[in-house]
């Protein structure tokens, strides 16, 4: 094995990756958008809010598990996971607020209209 | 035959009724991008176990690893390894016994986030000190999340000093790649492989070894146990033929 084939393989693992980057894994945690920001109006959030939530979810919550499908869990039910899953991701009571407030709006947007 | 199944059974439900817990490895070998939430602290005892190599078929050691983990912001992370020890026997272990290696100060710096962002990169530094030994060691760590898959790469360079005068220097290049399986919150799957190079006297590279095997990560409550097992691929080196690694973590 000599220096060459060990660069020609990091090359192959790294472009493989960033082909694999290419399909992203948005469609349970949608970026903040305006219509998203609209959505977000009925659970009484801002842009800010939202941004938190988002940051929260997609950081916080992969430590863990793979992200859930937000739109197949109902309000309450959403509201007892976050309640119980914020202590095990050490998330203080504005965190927690923001997380839900994020979580409900993605669950709006997502619901039929 | 049925106690097997009703020991499996009770162990599905026991596991399905804990939540699981933050910080939880899905790999033993490959570091994952992710880092511990801000105040988070955790144990994770390590014991790896390399046996039989091909010039001596009696070799035989156990590694262990007492590291804590400190989450300090939701990019940065640290971590002591408090100490690294070993238990050996075998012709080219020497004497058997015990002997204390090193102990370790490791930090990981978050970039960018494996689902939110085409890929997730960091930053890894750890900083090793032992009796008559340095050890620098950077990586550059990627990954991936689709959904309940998760891929991620590791690039890795060491770099050695030992001796009295730390006069013996190596160096090493390391490749690590893993694939898990997300099959509940409590249970997964995966590979993970290791292809590593060294540099005596960071001269002439060797000739490279290659490790391939599987891994398995459960996950109850408070508690997480992670374990992969390697099989040598390649006929090169004096590496072992086979070696099993697991991690159990604790967050306080």
């Amino acid at each position: 094995m000599r220096v060459r084939d060990i660069w020609s393989g990091a090359a192959l693992a790294l472009c493989a990756l960033l082909l694999a980057g290419c399909e992203t894994t948005l469609s349970s945690a949608p970026p903040v958008t305006a219509s998203f920001i609209r959505a977000g109006a009925h659970q009484d959030a801002d842009a800010h809010t939202l941004a938190q939530g988002r940051f929260l979810f997609v950081n916080r919550c992969i430590q863990c598990h793979a992200l859930p499908e937000v739109s197949r869990l109902d309000p309450p039910r959403l509201t007892t996971i976050v309640a119980k899953m914020s202590g095990r991701a050490n998330m203080n009571p504005e965190q927690h607020d923001a997380l839900l407030k994020y979580l409900l709006a993605v669950r709006s947007q997502a619901a039929p209209r | 035959m049925k106690k097997t199944a009703l020991a499996i059974s009770c162990l599905i439900a026991i596991l399905s009724a804990v939540p699981a817990f933050g910080g939880s490895r899905r790999f033993t070998y490959v570091y994952e991008v992710t880092t511990s939430p801000p105040g988070d602290v955790e144990l994770e005892n390590w014991v790896t176990w390399k046996t039989r190599k091909p010039d001596d078929h009696g070799f035989d050691q156990v590694d262990f690893r007492h590291e804590l983990e400190f989450g300090i912001t939701d990019k940065l992370q640290a971590a002591i390894y408090l100490a690294d020890w070993n238990y050996h026997r075998g012709m080219s272990a020497g004497e058997r016994g015990f002997t204390y290696s090193s102990s370790a100060l490791e930090l990981i710096y978050n970039f960018t986030n494996p689902v939110a962002d085409p890929i997730g990169l960091a930053a890894y530094q750890e900083f090793q000190v032992g009796y008559r030994r340095f050890e620098w060691e950077s990586k550059l760590l990627a990954q991936k999340d689709f959904g309940r898959f998760v891929i991620a790469y590791n690039a890795t360079l060491e770099a050695e000093w030992e001796g009295e005068g730390l006069e013996e220097r190596e160096g090493e290049f390391q490749q690590s790649l893993g694939l898990s399986y997300e099959i509940s919150p409590h249970l997964l799957f995966g590979a993970e492989a290791l292809h590593e190079v060294a540099f005596p006297d960071w001269a002439q590279a060797e000739r490279g070894k290659f490790f391939a095997g599987p891994n398995v990560s459960i996950r109850a409550g408070k508690y997480w146990g992670t374990l992969t097992a390697l099989a040598r691929v390649t006929r090169a080196g004096d590496e072992p033929d086979f070696q099993l690694r697991t991690i159990f973590g604790f967050s306080f």
